[in-house]
């Protein structure tokens, strides 16, 4: 698309019309300027070829005799007849052979007039003069030619003439024709142009109760219903919504309520929750210590009265109650890291790790193992949860590599885009198909026999490593040793 | 018609031709001077008319010449020409009072030979000369060298009581007395 | 030299019978006062209610408190305690099943001199109560009045 017609395109309405209405008015008059030219100039040279012809027979018909009998004086005095008509510049005589016999040259120019005669024909027009050769008969038997050279100038002068006024009508025609363009937009556009006003108002200041005035019945007036049409379903739509937007409101405060309701309710359950686990540390506890103190009882100051069998259950009964302690005892624990929030700081693991080492070895002293701790592993965690999660790694490897001769428990850290730390023993390891079940509570991979244990171990150090927003997870094969790998992103 | 037209263009330029010639070397060549008095003599046919009677009453047009040796061969070019419509018809004429009888249209005497004038001008027959004083004797038209140039003179009252109507331009050209 | 007696504030009487016994086997043959509830502890000490009459200046060589009790909990009794010129500086050790962070802190918090955790195997218990007597009762300096 050429730039003329895009900017005609983004042109305002009232100036498209203008525009428009001028364009065709200066087509028009261009158009009828020239061919009132053209037909001006038709006319001219058709009346200068009548009048060149008329003037060229005249003067073959006065030239017939002094042709014929050679009297080129007669001749010439005939071709003088011409100076009569100030618009031939020049005129000349051919005899039949076609060459020059008489001439005539008004005397203030210098006429191109040629020896020999041009080819007889209708006048050609050109370079300001008309020019005419005509056979000279004499009853119908040619005595020679007759040739004639017209003045033009004045009749193109007279053209110009045309033009000017031509042009200045033009200008006039035009002024009119902006001032009626004017009006008439004023008349057709005015209309839209207040409409797409109102438009761009109502854009502005969302006021859609405005309404566009009616003053026609043609097509503008349908726009105008049309418009104002359009303007009430907009204000039924604006208001519904306003209604949708005031239900979500409700809606909205209802939900903060009940977050707020619910919220309430969660803290109420977590206090319950609370006061729950303090009831069940203190009160569950106290029944297996009774258990556990009068079996005791039972067995030092009555052992007479019991045979081998009665002691042996007394036996049972006790570690009944001590187990049930200390799965009680892990429960709470678990209990305790899934309230808490974690509070982030900069931990050494590796201290920590050390530290729980030593506290493994003095809790077994007569066994040999190789507990390995790399330098420099720092966290950003929760210190005493990660100390709980490290103690039943770390725990749980001791465990687990009980029946080593060598034991070697190692915790470490690999960087892979982020530090991955881990902790990885020797021990007895176990089949990965039950990977799946290693985090859950009370799940165990191996009997109270073999490895003393409650299950919740596992499940409290993923809670705390979840806590922090990291991973857990392991690998194994029984016999082989076991890997935990974990995250604290 | 077209062979026509060529035909009278041809005997145009012949006649031009001679005319040029003897405006050039007049002197020189009197058969010359003769070829141009020849044409004259064929446009004084083509520029006069002949009264309607005259015309109607014969057939062809009568040029009669007194001393046509003069003219030598050229006045062969003319035999047979056509001029207002009828043929140009020869005669050699012995003395001009053979004119009559020979239905003569247009009588040419040629110098020295006019004494056997007519005495007035004849119905019908055109009397050309070129001998001075040939238009007192009762001549119509009398050819007069003129600065080495031929032309002729008229005497009108001459023409008009012969019945003949002399082209206005013939007379414009005609040498006035 | 006369034998201080021991308080042992303990509302459920097998703990209360347990201790007992876990003190008699360790060869502390101290008398051994059992409190049922808080109220009937302080006026133990304090010689009032079901006590009147009784110096609260003739402290006793140590008090056992458990924290979970009825009418008026351990802890609040041990406040009271500390808060008298007279048991200021009495012997107080927390025994109780609680292991919760916020009992042990409150504990040393208000001035207990020891916090024993009741184990539920009996054994360990026993080399508690004797630890406890070993040192409270034998080595243990008291504060001079």
């Amino acid at each position: 698309m050429s730039p003329l017609v895009q900017g005609f395109r983004n042109l305002p309405l009232r100036w498209k019309t203008i525009v428009s209405m001028l364009g065709v008015t200066t087509i028009s008059l261009m158009l009828v300027g020239a061919g009132q030219l053209v037909r001006e100039r038709q006319g001219f040279e058709r009346q200068m070829e009548q009048r060149l012809t008329l003037l060229a027979d005249v003067i073959g018909l006065n030239s017939t005799a002094a042709l014929a009998f050679n009297d080129a004086a007669a001749a010439t005095e005939v071709l003088g007849a011409l100076a009569s008509d100030e618009h031939i510049m020049a005129g000349a005589l051919y005899d039949t052979r076609d060459l020059l016999f008489a001439r005539y040259v008004r005397s203030d120019i210098e006429a191109p007039l040629l020896d020999t005669a041009p080819n007889v024909g209708r006048p050609t027009f050109g370079g300001g003069m008309a020019a005419i050769t005509r056979t000279v008969k004499y009853r119908g038997q040619p005595v020679g030619k007759v040739h004639l050279l017209a003045d033009t100038t004045e009749w193109s002068n007279t053209l110009w003439d045309y033009a000017a006024v031509a042009a200045v009508l033009f200008v006039v025609v035009l002024t009119i024709g902006l001032f009626v363009s004017i009006w008439l937009q004023r008349l057709i556009t005015g209309p839209i142009i207040d409409l797409a006003q109102l438009a761009r108002r109502i854009g502005q200041e969302r006021d859609f109760s405005r309404r566009a005035v009616k003053r026609s019945d043609d097509e503008m007036g349908v726009l105008v219903d049309g418009f104002n049409d359009m303007l009430d379903e907009i204000g039924k739509g604006r208001a519904e919504i306003e209604h949708g937007r005031d239900e979500l409101r409700k809606l909205n405060e209802q939900l903060e309520r009940r977050v707020v309701e619910r919220t309430a309710q969660l803290e109420a359950a977590n206090k319950e929750l609370e006061a729950f686990s303090y009831s069940v540390s203190h009160d569950l506890r106290a029944p297996l210590r009774s258990i556990d103190g009068f079996s005791r009882v039972l067995l030092d100051e009555h052992s007479a009265t019991l045979n081998a069998d009665g002691r042996d259950s007394l036996e049972r009964v006790r570690r009944a109650a001590q187990r049930m302690g200390m799965l009680i005892d892990d429960l709470l624990k678990l209990a305790r890291v899934t309230r808490v929030e974690p509070n982030r700081e900069e931990v050494d693991l590796s201290m920590l790790g050390r530290e729980i080492a030593v506290a493994l070895q003095n809790q077994d002293p007569d066994r040999r193992a190789q507990i390995v701790v790399a330098p420099g592993l720092r966290a950003h965690a929760d210190a005493r949860l990660l100390r709980i999660a490290l103690e039943n790694l770390l725990g749980n490897a001791w465990k687990f590599t009980g029946q080593r001769k060598e034991a070697r428990i190692e915790l470490g850290m690999t960087t892979n885009s982020a530090p991955v730390y881990f902790v990885r023993d020797n021990g007895a390891g176990f089949d990965m198909a039950y990977a799946n079940k290693l985090f859950a509570p009370f799940q165990r991979l191996h009997s109270v026999e073999e490895f003393p244990g409650t299950g919740i171990g596992l499940a409290t150090v993923q809670r705390i490593i979840s806590k922090h927003g990291g991973r857990i997870w392991a690998e194994s094969a029984v016999d082989k040793g076991t890997a935990f790998f974990f995250t604290l992103p | 018609m077209a062979f026509l037209k060529k035909r009278i263009k041809a005997i145009a330029g012949a006649l031009l031709a001679a005319v040029a010639w003897a405006l050039a070397a007049h002197a020189e060549a009197p058969v010359l001077e003769y070829q141009v008095k020849a044409s004259y003599l064929y446009n004084f046919a083509r520029f006069i008319t002949w009264p309607e009677d005259v015309v109607a009453r014969q057939g062809n047009f009568n040029l009669c010449i007194v001393g046509a040796e003069r003219f030598g061969s050229a006045l062969d070019a003319l035999a047979g020409e056509r001029v207002n419509g009828q043929t140009i018809a020869l005669h050699r004429l012995e003395q001009a009072g053979q004119a009559r009888a020979n239905r003569c249209h247009l009588l040419f005497i040629a110098s020295g030979r006019d004494g056997t004038a007519t005495g007035g001008p004849e119905r019908g027959l055109l009397t050309i000369g070129e001998t001075p004083g040939f238009l007192e004797r009762g001549g119509i038209i009398n050819l007069v060298e003129v600065n080495g140039r031929i032309r002729f003179e008229i005497r009108q009252p001459a023409a008009r009581q012969a019945g003949l109507v002399v082209s206005s331009q013939l007379l414009g050209l005609a040498i006035q007395r | 030299m006369a034998q201080k007696v021991i308080l042992l504030v303990e509302d459920n009487p097998d703990d209360a019978e347990l201790t007992r016994r876990a003190l008699k086997s360790n060869n502390i043959s101290n008398q051994v006062v059992v409190a049922r509830d808080g109220v009937e502890a302080l006026d133990y000490v304090f010689g009032t209610g079901k006590h009147v009459g009784r110096d609260p200046l003739e402290t006793p060589a140590i008090t056992l408190l458990d924290l979970k009790l009825p009418k008026l909990d351990g802890l609040e009794v041990l406040r009271r305690i500390r808060a008298d010129e007279r048991t200021k500086f009495m012997p107080i050790v927390i025994l109780t099943s609680s292991k919760e962070d916020q009992d042990l802190i409150n504990g040393y918090r208000l001035g207990c001199n020891s916090y024993v955790r009741k184990p539920v195997d009996f054994d360990e218990f026993l080399v508690a109560a004797k630890q406890l007597g070993l040192y409270w009762l034998l080595l243990n300096e008291p504060p001079p009045m």
